[in-house]
């Protein structure tokens, strides 16, 4: 094979400045300037590309990229026809299901316990495809109503009576008196690489997985030691 | 008619040409190695009763209703035809039956990197034939196709589901816990593997060889931490799959195909009917597998006729595009018909 070089898809925003900080400890260093225009970069270990959360993993699944990070909430969301190699660790984040405070004793009920609460309820949600499954698989009537973000303000609109959301501080809930009704799982960003690369390029993606494998094991070792 | 059916296309010159010129190359070719052609047909009728490993796939396939009020399939797979065939019209045929087959398949579900829900496929199959002379035919049957096509740096990635199998039975782990890890490999989701096998509470041999798939260590090595495990399994089931799985190897290598084989022994096919070998092909270029088969006794069995048998099928469509690739546009054809 000519290119031996691995690509990489690290996606913008949230996750990106611990995924490029992992990868460099990794030994796959990318000076990238966050704020800059540029969209892909070539250094001496690898290739990076800079894609939408939501795009890495279809950058991967076709082979464009060989390896990205992705948060498994989109792994979630996006289907699974990629290797999911390495839980990273970072970008920690739980799903639920959350409603307005007024209405949540309700709410619980009626995505708790299948035929108690007659009629579908409407939910907001950038996860439709997740969201369809999770209530398909607990037997209750939903509504999806897919939304691009921020959907903290369906139900204050009106437009849905709660919402699946992915939270890592909850304080945006707080601000919109929402709460918690339901903790579906967590979230972490996640090392993902193409079916084909994972036995053509196996040899460059066993260092890369090696290295990254060290770097999170020697990082949850030292928030254990690290007070607070 | 105004518009075309969802995941379907059209092919133009000079991509058609290409696509018929290249099946002829692979017809000939599977011709003149012996095997028969048989055409087969696109509609099926849908059995409810149909036993689970074949519900799986046509659970998912397009289904209509004919005007008598009976369900009908459009075939997602061609390997069940086939198999089906051998056991009916063809039963009394002297084994090994050799045939092969073209045309297209129709799935609802279809992996990203794949595209269409219309595939077009040419494959042969071989009924009648144990391990492990039918699964190096096949095996250098399928490496003879892609050379033939002009397929460049491609490898073949070779697992074997009765070493799985085994592995799990020594392992003593529940019908729950293999399914669980089952669906893990062949959804390729390794964090979750990782974590099933941490929490499995099996003997240590098992875990460090289950963690070692994980590794996507090098032919020699998994195989070494096979042959322990197998020393410790008393039973001797691991010892007699993974004889199967070496002699095989060591059959493709003498048949000159050895550099092409990529152990994978965590490699799960989506569909459930494989028993034996299994594999798929990879080449630079293209995001998921250009080809794949293996060996599928259990469907024989399941179908009322126990024998060996063994098979596969190219994508035609993914191989013309990785022939043609360099650019993005494969199929764009401006100009005049």
């Amino acid at each position: 094979m000519k290119d031996e070089l691995l690509t990489i898809a690290v996606p913008k925003g949230r996750l990106l400045h611990d995924s490029l900080e992992v990868l460099g400890l990794a030994g796959f260093p990318c000076d990238m300037d966050e704020d800059a225009r540029n969209l892909t970069y070539e250094t001496p270990h690898a290739r990076f590309i800079l894609a939408r959360p939501g795009d890495v993993p279809t950058y991967v699944s076709y082979g464009a990229a060989d390896v990205g990070i992705v948060g498994k909430d989109v792994l979630m969301e996006e289907g699974r026809d990629v290797y999911e190699v390495l839980d990273l660790g970072f970008g920690f984040c739980r799903f639920v299901v959350a409603a307005p405070r007024a209405f949540a004793a309700e709410a619980r009920l009626a995505v708790s316990a299948p035929g108690r609460v007659h009629g579908r309820i409407r939910v907001a949600t950038k996860f439709p495809r997740f969201a369809e499954a999770l209530f398909k698989d607990r037997g209750i009537h939903a509504e999806i109503i897919p939304l691009r973000g921020a959907t903290e303000l369906a139900p204050q609109a009106g437009l849905a009576a709660i919402v699946v959301d992915i939270v890592s501080t909850g304080r945006t809930l707080r601000e919109n008196d929402l709460v918690v009704i339901s903790e579906i799982g967590a979230s972490t960003a996640r090392l993902i690489a193409n079916r084909a690369s994972f036995g053509l390029k196996s040899k460059q993606i066993r260092t890369l997985v090696e290295a990254l494998r060290r770097v999170v094991t020697t990082q949850a070792a030292k928030e254990e030691v690290m007070p607070g | 008619m105004k518009y075309l059916a969802e995941g379907t296309c059209y092919l133009f010159p000079p991509e058609s040409q290409k696509r018929r010129d290249l099946e002829t190359r692979l017809a000939n070719l599977l011709s003149s190695e012996g095997y028969q052609e048989v055409v087969l047909p696109i509609v099926q009728a849908y059995d409810f009763d149909a036993p689970r490993p074949l519900r799986k796939m046509t659970d998912a396939a397009y289904k209509f209703v004919d005007y008598r009020g009976q369900v009908m399939v459009l075939r997602p797979d061609m390997t069940e035809v086939v198999a089906n065939l051998a056991c009916r019209e063809l039963k009394d045929i002297p084994r090994p039956l050799r045939l092969f087959y073209s045309g297209s398949v129709f799935r609802t579900r279809r992996p990203r990197w794949a595209g269409m829900l219309e595939s077009y496929q040419i494959g042969a199959e071989m009924v009648g034939v144990s391990a492990p002379e039918g699964d190096v035919e096949m095996l250098s049957l399928a490496a003879e196709c892609l050379k033939t096509a002009g397929v460049l740096g491609f490898r073949m990635r070779l697992g074997h589901i009765g070493v799985m199998e085994s592995v799990m039975d020594f392992a003593g782990m529940s019908e729950e816990q293999k399914a669980d890890l089952r669906s893990a490999l062949a959804s390729r989701d390794l964090v979750q593997v990782e974590r099933l096998i941490g929490n499995l509470g099996i003997p240590r041999v098992c875990r460090q060889f289950l963690e070692k798939i994980l590794e996507f260590p090098d032919g020699e090595d998994i195989l070494e931490a096979a042959r322990h495990l197998a020393s410790c399994d008393k039973s001797q089931q691991t010892a007699r799959a993974l004889s199967e799985l070496e002699e095989i190897i060591s059959g493709a290598s003498a048949r000159g195909i050895g550099d092409f084989i990529q152990l994978d022994m965590g490699l799960m096919r989506d569909l459930e009917y494989y028993t034996g070998t299994v594999f798929e092909v990879y080449t630079p270029g293209c995001g998921g597998p250009i080809s794949g088969g293996g060996r599928y006794d259990g469907l024989l069995k399941i179908l009322g006729r126990p024998e060996g048998a063994v098979g596969f099928a190219l994508d035609m469509q993914q191989i013309l595009n990785t022939l043609s690739k360099g650019n993005g546009n494969a199929g764009l054809y401006i100009g005049e018909l």
